[in-house]
């Protein structure tokens, strides 16, 4: 594939991108599984979970992935810069307009809206990453209303905690409390958790 | 405590890559997890941005096209350094995604990862971001939650979403709720001159 196609068409991806990634993978998927069949729908699914396993934002990580098998390391570079450069434009600018007219309705409702949006978005986000560490099934937050409509539990069939996420997850929330840089405590659950699995 | 206006020009932008590049490190399972780690070395260690900026900088990661963690790398390097700051940022944001993968690109060719240990690392890790993100929905709460108005917003938006409604729809909603906000604010500010 060429190089300016290959960029071309991460531009495209990258400016459709509203509200996260994610909301592209599907569209990643048709392009890549039905018009161009570069992988199979198995392996594609496999690489999303790579992507979303290793550190990086889950899109990158498969841009570049992409990049690299068409076109190697250009490749791979190319791809991923191709991706962010609409949001680089677009956010760069919208940033200077908002700093212009900060105190305009226009600017100052946007943001009010957007910051209660924020709010319910980290609450939202906690119940996220708890479905993939200390509950070993996902739920979703259905379940959860479901179970305290009825007044008992209702999840997926066979469940469990995680004793051990759940133990690190306490810990580190302790120590956040006490102010111990968030980069070591997150560098420390690695090392417990690579080391428990090797028990 | 170092200040802004300590921080040379060229100084500030080699800070902003290498700050961004550790972050980066540690985003696993998407955007988000990100914020805590920002929050964490940007207002608390240096005291380069204020943590009013941090709802400011999750309305923009949500609201503008694009990943959230590139537009998360694109306020802070703005607002610290220009243009020139949103492109060192971004660049450090994606340089481990891009050299991690390739190695994987490298290694794994048939995209089949069963390995243990792999998998325990990166669900303690995420368990670790659970916590941190209880700590951040606390920071923010005293910013964001301010009057009861805000209060029954952020109730019925979480009755919404576990009501299955989408993320983009909720986002749609808050800005014509947050535009009916300021202009009563200023009708009033009116009457009562």
């Amino acid at each position: 594939m060429n190089l300016i196609l290959l960029f071309l068409q991460f531009v495209k991806f990258g400016s459709l991108a509203f509200g996260g990634g994610f909301t592209i993978l599907p569209l990643l998927f048709d392009t890549f599984v039905n018009q161009e069949k570069l992988f199979s729908a198995d392996s594609f699914g496999n690489l999303i979970s790579i992507s979303q396993m290793t550190p990086g934002p889950v899109t990158i990580n498969l841009a570049t992935f992409v990049g690299f098998l068409t076109n190697s390391i250009p490749g791979a570079v190319i791809s991923s810069l191709g991706l962010v450069f609409p949001s680089f434009i677009v956010t760069g600018f919208a940033l200077l307009l908002i700093k212009k007219y900060k105190e305009t309705w226009v600017v100052e409702g946007f943001l009010k809206g957007a910051h209660l949006v924020a709010f319910v978005m980290v609450l939202y986000a906690i119940i996220l990453f708890l479905n993939m560490s200390i509950l070993s099934d996902s739920w979703s937050i259905q379940d959860i209303w479901q179970s305290l409509i009825h007044g008992r539990f209702i999840g997926p069939e066979n469940y469990h905690v995680n004793l051990l996420e759940l133990a690190v997850a306490v810990i580190s929330f302790i120590l956040i409390r006490f102010h111990v840089p968030i980069t070591r405590i997150l560098a420390g659950a690695a090392i417990i958790g690579c080391a428990v699995s090797f028990l | 405590m170092k200040s802004r206006e300590k921080l040379s020009n060229g100084r500030l932008l080699i800070f902003l890559f290498i700050s961004f590049f550790k972050v980066a490190l540690f985003i696993v399972g998407g955007g988000l997890a990100m914020i805590p780690t920002i929050e964490h070395i940007f207002v608390r260690e240096k005291k380069l941005l204020k943590s009013e900026d941090i709802p400011d900088m999750i309305a923009i990661m949500q609201t503008m096209p694009g990943m959230m963690a590139v537009n998360a790398a694109i306020f802070v390097g703005h607002k610290l350094a220009g243009f020139r700051g949103a492109f060192v940022s971004i660049i450090g944001v994606i340089m481990p995604s891009v050299i991690i993968m390739m190695i994987i690109a490298v290694f794994f060719q048939n995209l089949d990862i069963q390995n243990i240990h792999l998998l325990r690392m990166f669900s303690c890790v995420r368990a670790c971001v659970v916590a941190i993100f209880l700590g951040t929905a606390f920071r923010l709460a005293k910013n964001v939650l301010k009057s009861v108005f805000d209060y029954v917003i952020v109730g019925s938006f979480c009755v919404l979403l576990v009501c299955g409604f989408s993320q983009i729809a909720l986002i749609l909603i808050s800005i014509p709720i947050g535009w009916s906000y300021a202009i009563f604010k200023r009708l009033n500010r009116r009457k009562q001159q």
